[in-house]
């Protein structure tokens, strides 16, 4: 039942975010033929910093709509009338937010390639990818200096906590989303309401945890590699605690809190 | 055969509400049985505990034996009062929709009716008016071989000429072993077709008789019954 549920998901996102991907790419191709000309001359320099400028937007715009239509989405689905459809189905509760989290996190990392993409697209010589790689050795050999050797590892754990922090987002997004749903009337000015709260609480929890530390590591936290030994590691398992709390919570709600209008 | 439907002590209230009170009921199969009630009296309550979208705050309700859940939701199909379906499909992806999550779906059967009540299964369900997508969500509904149905206000908004129609699908559409729950207060368009009735009035069951009891023991139509029972 969830490879279905899956399915089904995805056709229902499918629609609405193809066509954003398309315009983005459309933009990066005229983008790189425009810059690729040598006629605006004089007052026509304006055309190409403007169609770069769209491009700019256009990326920006894909990565919000991508987001804000996922979190619609959810929403939409499971907590208006279409809820009395997905709440019956012979399913069990988590399946639905499996199928849902699932595919909003492909289409966040769709998304994030996509506009990788759409960058070498408008952008990449032959050469690029070469320069990229160098560019990345000098970074890491910068890094590697200032943190003792730990400068691989931190940036593997940078991307741990890139992809660890999408999933802590999305649940965070849906706990909210459950818990607006509790009220009875302004369910969306709730659900930000709930998120602001959760944003809150978490900024204080970790500026707590980020006091202590540099309390307790007084001797050693001017040395940068702390970042890479015990802050990162630090962030990315409260995160991790929070995914399941997050996840249980919404869970929990939906299970036995369900109030559909 | 063991009851499709029982409630014991059945409980909901919605903070200090108590929108249904110590329900006991037992339904069995075959019937067509109305529920009744004014606006605001529970009947749509104890049709979403029924279907698991509520949870009880004391009592149990099973389903041919189960709580609500996987195993109840395969056996029940539900028409709610609301137009559930999302907008940008289309009538034909809604049908592929039903089959693919249940077992018990008859593609044919839909298609059927559909063509019956000249509706365009390519139409976009943003392009229909209220009655059309209710007609359309009817049909889903029907086309279920389910042990149970929950049919919430399921004439309310659609034309006269269709109501008989969907009467007529409602009591040839089922198999002799399943009961129809019909929550509605237009009595009078479906007293024809009730086998038995429930009175619920302020969440407390107020009775529960065949509709031949009633007429041969009252001497009176259930519309007037009801008229009676809940003489404002």
């Amino acid at each position: 039942m969830l490879s279905k549920l899956i399915k089904h998901e995805f056709r229902a996102t499918f629609r609405l975010l193809i066509p954003l991907f398309i315009l983005l790419f459309i933009l990066s191709i005229v983008d790189r033929i425009v810059l690729s000309l040598d006629i605006f001359h004089g007052v026509l320099e304006i055309i190409p910093i403007l169609i770069t400028f769209a491009f700019v937007i256009s990326i920006a715009t894909v990565i919000i709509a991508t987001f804000i239509l996922m979190i619609m989405r959810f929403y939409k689905n499971l907590t208006s009338d279409e809820g009395y459809l997905m709440f019956t189905l012979p399913v069990h509760t988590r399946q639905l937010i499996h199928s849902k989290f699932l595919v909003f996190f492909t289409w966040t990392i769709a998304c994030i390639l996509a506009v990788i993409a759409a960058l070498l697209i408008a952008l990449a010589r032959p050469e690029s990818i070469s320069e990229l790689w160098n560019s990345f050795k000098q970074v890491l050999k910068g890094l590697n200096n200032a943190m003792e050797g730990y400068g691989t590892l931190f940036i593997v754990e940078t991307i741990v906590l890139i992809l660890v922090n999408i999933i802590y987002q999305i649940l965070a997004i849906y706990t909210s989303i459950a818990i607006g749903q509790l009220f009875n009337g302004h369910r969306l000015i709730a659900s930000f309401g709930a998120y602001i709260c959760i944003y809150l609480a978490m900024q204080v929890i970790m500026t707590i945890f980020i006091f202590t530390v540099s309390l307790v590591f007084k001797n050693d936290i001017s040395n940068p590699k702390i970042i890479a030994q015990l802050l990162f590691p630090f962030i990315t398992l409260f995160n991790l605690v929070m995914i399941c709390v997050y996840y249980f919570t919404t869970n929990y709600i939906f299970t036995k809190r369900l109030n559909l209008e | 055969m063991s009851a499709i439907l029982e409630c014991k002590s059945l409980t909901k209230m919605y903070s200090n509400v108590t929108a249904l009170k110590d329900i006991n009921l037992t339904l069995g199969r075959g019937r067509i049985v109305g529920l009744l009630g004014p606006n605001g009296s529970g009947k749509t309550t104890l049709i979403k505990l029924i279907n698991g979208l509520l949870v009880p705050n004391s009592g149990t309700i099973t389903i041919n034996g189960h709580q609500p859940g996987i195993e109840s939701k395969k056996i029940v199909s539900y028409l709610p009062e609301r137009t559930y379906l999302p907008d940008w499909m289309r009538v034909d992806d809604t049908i592929d929709f039903f089959s693919d999550f249940y077992q018990d779906f008859d593609k044919k059967k839909a298609y059927e009716m559909l063509e019956r009540l000249h509706l365009n299964s390519k139409a976009k369900l943003k392009s229909l008016s209220k009655g059309t997508k209710e007609k359309v969500q009817l049909i889903l509904v029907m086309s279920r071989e389910a042990d149970l149905y929950c049919l919430d206000e399921p004439i309310g908004g659609v034309d006269p000429a269709a109501r008989d129609y969907i009467l007529n699908t409602i009591i040839t559409n089922y198999n002799e072993n399943a009961t129809v729950i019909i929550s509605t207060h237009l009595i009078a368009d479906i007293e024809k077709v009730l086998d038995e009735v429930i009175f619920i009035k302020d969440g407390l069951l107020n009775m529960h008789a065949s509709v031949d009891d009633i007429r041969s023991k009252e001497g009176k139509s259930i519309d007037s019954l009801f008229r009676e029972v809940f003489r404002c």
